[in-house]
């Protein structure tokens, strides 16, 4: 009995303590909860690719290549409409414009649920659920930064977090459906129960701390009473922060990290099987990679936001260009599950800081604009480091230009890091219009 | 803070010249590769983008 109540004793002030520490009741907590939901549902697009193909060829006789044609525009899509999703999130606030998204959403599903032709499924899943993808991905991040006062890294980590588990859980869940009511119907299925369930998310959803009327998360009363948790967003500001060096520099390290990862997402499984893995073996390595980033997804925004972010993002891409290295002489499973972990790691913490160096950088700006630039040049990276890996197979029948290609493009990242400013200040003086 | 960007936007820059060379380079291997495999089953056609890559390319 004594140890029991010890043991309630203890787990009593942890929570009590953990509670004080981190003030779970505060409304940024649901914030990050809904959007970590809103991205995991919105995954479901890039997700279902995958289960998709065989059936879709099966039902209609097309080829791969002409149903992989589907994901490059839908990939390119969601690239070329994030800075426009962003500069929507800035002037409508993320709640309206996920309002459209949402029903963007709900008529690429039934459209692509109906699609009989391949151009008509070029164009719902393609064109239409590209660009909702977008808006699902782009005006949420901005939204939730400017909810922390203080803490940014453990509030954006926690929802980076989604990234990770929303494709392991939706691709079983998929796979599952497509199986028991076909792939039409799954689609129905998936976007009905989607569209209903962010609707319910944004029914609680609040732009800004202002908004709901409440105090950011990390506000102590020591802050300056007057000081608010966002600015409105202006042509004039946004100037200001498109002149920054730094602005033009984290577009281009999110092309070439996206271009350095893609490229192995894309080929790693085959290039498992080619040296003699099984495809349950190789499929494994995908596995390893998504559940060791999770740790670096997480962990990652909150060293960047105490100590500093661009010693985080610089590792991360020096990481994933030296580990990917490791390919060129794998030839076991012990080796390629090696590189697993080794890549998983930074590969996970690459992108998931930008939302704390934007922050670090350019203060309480609404940054949906700059982070759907940033958003776009990812986007271009991961269509061409897709589509790379293939074309060099087939010249050169391996795939060691391919993970050449990779290291080099994360190495030029890191390179241009190095050219980032400090973010010990914010590098914008905003013009008080 | 800069007047203009020059740093960022010059290294913007050299990643597409960069990319339009990588993009002219494979492009034209890949090109070379689909009219050779098609010249050992006897076809002679080659297509207007095969063509014109290996034009463009100066290493090709």
């Amino acid at each position: 009995m004594v140890g029991k109540g010890f043991y309630f004793c203890m787990s009593t002030s942890l929570v009590s303590n953990l509670n004080d520490k981190y003030q779970f009741k505060h409304f940024a907590w649901i914030i990050v909860l809904i959007a970590s939901i809103i991205q995991m549902v919105g995954s479901t697009i890039r997700n279902v690719f995958g289960v998709m193909v065989e059936p879709m060829s099966e039902t209609f006789n097309w080829s791969q290549g002409e149903i992989g044609l589907g994901y490059a525009i839908a990939a390119l899509c969601t690239a070329l409409f994030s800075p426009i999703a962003g500069i929507l999130g800035d002037i409508f606030g993320a709640k309206r414009t996920m309002i459209f998204g949402t029903f963007l959403f709900l008529i690429g599903m039934i459209l692509t649920a109906n699609s009989s032709t391949i151009f008509e499924f070029y164009f719902s899943y393609g064109i239409v659920l590209g660009i909702a993808q977008s808006i699902y991905l782009v005006p949420i991040v901005p939204a939730v930064v400017g909810w922390f006062k203080r803490g940014t890294g453990i509030g954006t980590g926690s929802m980076m977090v989604a990234w990770s588990v929303g494709p392991a859980l939706s691709i079983q869940a998929l796979a599952i459906c497509f199986e028991n009511f076909g792939w039409q119907n799954t689609f129905l299925i998936f976007g009905i129960f989607g569209t209903l369930i962010i609707f319910a998310c944004l029914l609680f959803f609040s732009d800004s701390p202002e908004k709901k009327g409440v105090k950011p998360y990390g506000w102590i009363k020591t802050d300056l009473k007057s000081e608010k948790s966002s600015m409105i967003w202006s042509k004039i500001n946004q100037k200001l922060i498109f002149k920054t060096d730094s602005f033009w520099h984290l577009v281009n390290i999110h092309f070439w990290g996206c271009v350095g990862h893609a490229v192995i997402l894309v080929a790693v499984i085959p290039m498992a099987v080619n040296q003699g893995l099984s495809l349950v073996q190789a499929s494994g390595i995908l596995s390893i990679i998504a559940v060791v980033s999770i740790i670096s997804r997480f962990g990652a925004p909150i060293i960047g936001d105490k100590y500093g972010s661009k010693p985080i993002i610089f590792l991360s891409f020096l990481g994933q260009g030296l580990s990917v290295l490791i390919l060129l002489g794998a030839n076991s499973i012990f080796d390629f599950y090696l590189f697993a972990i080794l890549f998983g790691l930074p590969y996970g913490g690459e992108g998931t800081v930008i939302p704390v160096i934007n922050k670090q950088y350019f203060g309480i700006f609404p940054m949906g604009t700059t982070y759907g630039w940033q958003l776009f040049g990812a986007g271009i990276g991961m269509a061409i480091g897709g589509f790379i890996p293939g074309i060099l197979f087939d010249i050169s029948g391996s795939y060691t230009l391919a993970i050449w290609v990779s290291s080099i493009s994360s190495l030029w990242g890191a390179l241009i890091v190095l050219m980032l400013k400090k973010t010990d200040n914010e590098i914008v003086e905003y013009s008080p219009d | 803070m800069n007047t203009y960007p020059l740093r960022g936007l010059g290294m913007i820059f050299l990643t597409i010249l960069f990319s339009i060379i990588l993009l002219i380079y494979i492009g034209a291997e890949f090109s070379e590769y689909r009219i050779s495999e098609r010249m050992k089953n006897g076809q002679n056609v080659d297509l207007w983008w095969e063509r014109g890559f290996i034009s463009v390319c100066p290493l090709h």
